[in-house]
């Protein structure tokens, strides 16, 4: 099952193509020449007349220069004009959210040494929930399934950052300031959050339960 | 007599001035001489107040524990203030509970670890009592020191709030109390056996001496030599010490990123606690970088800028050999926390405020010392070759006759001697903030985190392309010479690697991409980390042409250059896809950033120096390498490689984080939780760690290789590979001081009119006389 979410897939896919492309022509050019040029029965001939201490000819060819100055600039331009757009999938505007005339729901995440403490706030029970999964004693989030929420990240200690794997959704969790994660769960079941950035001892085990249903 | 004076009354300072210091230590006294080292609240203690300490179950605390177990603990206070029935009141009780042994860890959002105490947080500043696990230690007394506040509530810190203290003490089980032998611990060992390992390095080396004349073997001829090496300016030897010391640390680093693999092999390991994987990877990043790659640098720059440019020594050499000196000392200190299994727990990155309040080992403000040195060290070799490579080229040398190693070392020198302050001036805010409690990086004292992170890669990025911009250099010297060509686009190579080195400073932010940064910001790093793959391209299609109609002839330095090549661009390619903003926030953090930037650091920069130790070995020590094992080397250290870095970044793509000492995969009680990593990663993860002992172990080929060829190898010639440098001109070894007279460089080049404008002309130095062939 592809984990990281629709943005970074469908992303993947377009510069794992063009990764191809360009690994084919360097390995392809870099290959014929280490064969075709390479020295035949052993002889090292002295082909542009080095001697030491003098300075070898120069040796370049302008429009060739330019070529793999320009073809990789337009690339990149194109790689980047193709990334802005999933930006706003990954960081919606807050005022053009919308479903069913609700825009999102905002619950709080606060990272500490080493457990989540999810916070619903006002929200519905069905809407948000939190709990302790009884199989694994970490903590548990429950949301609904094709909401739009906004995860409003902090930390009381040190830096966290939860990673909604199956989203491929991750924030610093940074003390005394807020940041937002937004996610909107596609598909039920239970999911991991992991601790993405460094915060100690049993920064492996700092896992919370994100639980979705219907 | 004027000088004495002046040094006693620094002296008489200095003494005045650490009488009045604070204690090292902020705790438990506090530095506000609250006798508490509770800050809060009243003078002095109250006797109505009752603290108590129990289990969580309601009996009284044993007299004795049994070693490693967990118990969970209850406590808090009766009586004061809190006691009173004042309606509304807000926060009613506070805490603060240290141990002197184990490890205590908060079980609810009510307790929360803050500078290695625990203490209550905003939420547990309305109870009274509170609990917790303390997890025991693995032997000797353990003393409990708990501090009540109970406050009456009205919100305001004051007078009127009572509090007391009590100590509880518990002893291991058995009666064994201090006496128990406690079991030396696995990083203990290790690192007292690479302290034994550079103890038989000093016999070694008298040995080697001895040897060398065993007739006349005394101290009286010991002494000099030795000295001679300890005390040499020479450019030479001290390019010789820094390649010693940089390959002594490259196995150092090695060896922990091997316990590091054994570790990760199967999905719940225990090869490692914990604290050690974390004290691993963190000290694994600052050898390899700061102690294993930039010295091996540092070697090579040594060893070949005077040479490539016809100067006797660099501009400093005194400066030179204080900045050599320095690593030694910079490195022990860095190390040293391990020696005590309390070594830097933070990261290479060393985020706060994990560092500064969150890390309890004293090892990590060792580590923080130490790396204060290494800014110290690294800024004087960077005046010192910024200084040579301006002032002291020879005849016919312009700007654009440079070789174009020396000119990658130039490049790298002055990114570094650029964002190297900002570095150093982290570092002393966060060591300050460790030794004396200053609040730079304390967020309840208005400190800002994301302040070190900024500081940290507007270096860390530069440092980087630092390391990996002599490897472009190492490879342009050898491919060129290997195709029998001259280097293709000397000009385009220049000046893509002053972009390259422009550019390392306006990038930085894309490791920060996930720290809340605004959308902007983000666009505009992302596009100008895009950007660097132009420069670097431009570089690796000059290779490419380099090698058009040459007559490629392979050797194993060659083998290596063409590796480098291909892991290189690899690196490079794997490198578009985080800048890509809503890729990153999935691929941040994981393995498929450790794949990357092993990549670009193993592939570029250490192929590049392997590279560099069989291309210029002979000219550094007069005999040839044995070629048959140089390409062994190749083989088996290619193959592991791939096995070892390849993989990894699949584990990414699954979601595999970094920094974990352990992971988890489908099976057993998570079985139903989608996110953790498929089955096939235990499998993966065991191949890698098979594979990195065959890279690890392929290297001692190479060691083996120089060690024998030096007794054994063919006599070098003076230009083996058939170079034009100047390095090529003088025997080898070359002699001391290395040129007997300043040679001149002829230009086979017309040059145009016009030539040389304005800005070569002002760096041009004033005895610069034109040389015309």
């Amino acid at each position: 099952m592809a984990v990281g979410g629709v943005p970074y897939n469908e992303l993947f896919d377009i510069f794992w193509d063009w990764s191809v492309v360009v690994g084919v022509i360097t390995f392809g050019w870099l290959i014929h020449h280490t064969f075709y040029y390479r020295s035949k029965d052993g002889e090292v001939p002295n082909i542009d007349d080095i001697q030491v201490g003098v300075f070898p000819k120069h040796y370049h060819n302008a429009i060739l220069e330019w070529t793999w100055i320009i073809i990789p600039s337009i690339l990149i331009v194109y790689l980047a004009w193709i990334s802005i757009e999933p930006t706003s999938q990954v960081w919606p505007d807050p005022d053009t959210v919308g479903v069913e005339g609700v825009d999102y729901y905002e619950v709080g995440i606060t990272g500490q040494q080493w457990f989540w403490i999810f916070d619903c706030g006002e929200l519905d029970v069905d809407l948000c929930d939190t709990g302790v999964d009884t199989d694994t004693g970490l903590t548990t989030l429950i949301v609904k399934k094709d909401m739009v929420y906004r995860f409003n990240t902090t930390s009381n200690d040190v830096i966290h950052s939860p990673y909604f794997v199956q989203w491929g959704a991750k924030e610093d969790a940074v003390p005394g300031i807020y940041t937002a994660i937004w996610v909107t769960p596609d598909m039920t079941g239970k999911f991991f959050i992991d601790c993405a950035e460094y915060c100690g001892d049993d920064h492996a085990y700092m896992t919370g339960i994100l639980v979705v249903h219907d | 007599m004027k000088t004495n004076y002046r040094t006693i009354a620094f002296l008489g300072i200095l003494v005045v001035a650490l009488m009045l210091a604070p204690a090292l230590d902020a705790r438990p006294t506090g530095i506000n001489n609250v006798p508490s080292g509770c800050s809060c609240h009243s003078g002095s203690a109250s006797s109505d107040v009752s603290p108590f300490l129990t289990l969580a179950n309601g009996s009284a605390l044993p007299d004795t524990y049994e070693a490693d177990v967990t118990y969970s603990l209850a406590f808090g206070f009766t009586g004061g203030p809190a006691e009173d029935a004042i309606p509304d009141r807000i926060n009613t009780g506070g805490f603060n509970l240290v141990v002197s042994k184990g490890t205590l860890t908060p079980t609810d959002e009510f307790t929360k670890i803050l500078a290695g105490d625990l203490t209550h947080d905003e939420v547990g500043n309305d109870q009274q009592s509170w609990t917790a696990d303390w997890t025991a230690p693995s032997g000797g007394n353990a003393e409990f020191r708990l501090m009540v506040n109970s406050v009456n509530g009205d919100n305001l810190a004051d007078s009127d709030d009572h509090w007391a203290q009590a100590t509880y003490s518990i002893s291991a089980a058995g009666g064994a109390g201090d006496q128990m032998l406690e079991q030396a611990r696995g990083l203990t060992v290790l690192m007292s056996g690479m302290l034994l390992v550079f103890i038989l390095l000093v016999i070694s080396v008298t040995y080697v001496f001895y040897q060398k004349n065993p007739e006349s073997f005394s101290w009286e001829t010991f002494a000099p030599w030795i000295a001679g090496w300890m005390t040499s300016t020479d450019h030479k030897r001290i390019g010789t010490l820094y390649f010693i010391q940089g390959l002594f640390f490259f196995l150092v680093g090695g060896v922990i990123a091997l316990m590091m693999r054994v570790q990760l092999s199967q999905p719940g390991n225990d090869f490692l606690t914990k604290d050690e994987y974390n004290q691993f990877f963190t000290l694994h990043g600052t050898v390899m970088i700061f102690l294993a790659a930039m010295p091996l640098i540092n070697g090579f720059a040594n060893w070949m800028v005077p040479l490539q440019i016809g100067a006797k020594d660099l501009a400093f050499p005194r400066l030179n050999a204080m900045s050599f000196w320095l690593q030694p000392v910079s490195a022990t200190l860095v190390l040293s926390g391990v020696f005590s299994g309390a070594g830097a727990d933070v990261g290479w990155t060393g985020y706060q405020p994990i560092t500064t309040w969150g890390s309890t080992h004293p090892g990590a403000t060792m580590w923080l010392a130490g790396q204060i040195m290494l800014v110290a060290s690294s800024t004087l070799t960077g005046i010192n070759f910024i200084a040579t490579v301006a002032t002291m080229r020879a005849p016919g040398v312009g700007w654009l006759q440079i070789p174009l190693f020396t000119w990658s070392i130039m490049i790298s020198v002055l990114m570094l001697f650029i964002s190297i302050p900002a570095f150093g001036i982290g570092l002393v805010q966060a060591y300050l903030d460790r030794t004396i409690a200053t609040g730079f990086y304390n967020t309840g004292a208005g400190g800002d985190p994301l302040l070190w992170a900024h500081l940290f890669w507007y270096f860390g990025h530069p440092e980087v392309y630092v390391v990996i911009v002599p490897a472009f250099g190492i490879v342009s010297e050898v491919l060129a010479t290997s195709a029998r060509r001259a280097i293709f686009g000397y000009k385009s190579m220049v000046y893509a690697m002053a972009v390259i080195g422009l550019v390392a400073f306006i990038v930085y932010g894309h490791h920060m991409l996930t720290s809340g940064m605004s959308p902007g910001l983000r666009f505009f790093m992302m596009l100008s980390t895009m950007a660097v793959a132009v420069p670097t391209g431009i570089k690796i299609f000059n290779w490419l042409k380099t090698m058009h109609g040459g007559s490629l002839v392979y050797r194993t330095h060659t083998l290596w250059a063409l590796g480098f090549l291909i892991t290189f661009t690899l690196g490079g390619i794997s490198g578009m896809f985080f800048p890509s903003i809503a890729m990153d926030t999935h691929l941040h953090e994981t393995y498929f950033v450790v794949a990357h930037f092993h990549y670009v650091l193993v592939g570029g920069t250490v192929f590049g120096l392997f590279s560099a130790i069989y291309y210029w070995y002979p000219k550094m020590t007069g005999r040839m390498l044995n070629e048959r094992l140089g390409v062994l080397h190749f083989l088996i250290a290619y193959i592991g490689y791939t096995g070892l870095f390849w993989p990894m970044h699949k584990l990414g793509l699954w979601g595999m984080t970094r920094r974990h000492h352990t992971y988890f995969i489908q099976a057993n009680e998570y079985s139903d939780v989608i996110g953790t990593l498929p089955p096939e990663a235990a499998d993966w993860n065991m191949f890698i760690t098979i594979s990195a002992f065959i890279f690890g172990l392929s290297a001692l080929i190479m060691v083996y290789n120089m060690i024998s060829s030096l007794f054994n190898g063919q006599k070098a010639p003076a230009d083996p590979w058939g170079g034009w440098s100047f390095e090529w001109m003088v025997s080898s070894p070359p002699p001391t001081p290395s040129f007997d007279e300043i040679p001149t460089l002829i230009d086979m080049n017309e040059h145009a009119e016009g030539e040389g404008n304005w800005l070569m002309k002002m760096m041009v130095p004033d005895d610069y006389e034109e040389v015309k062939d």
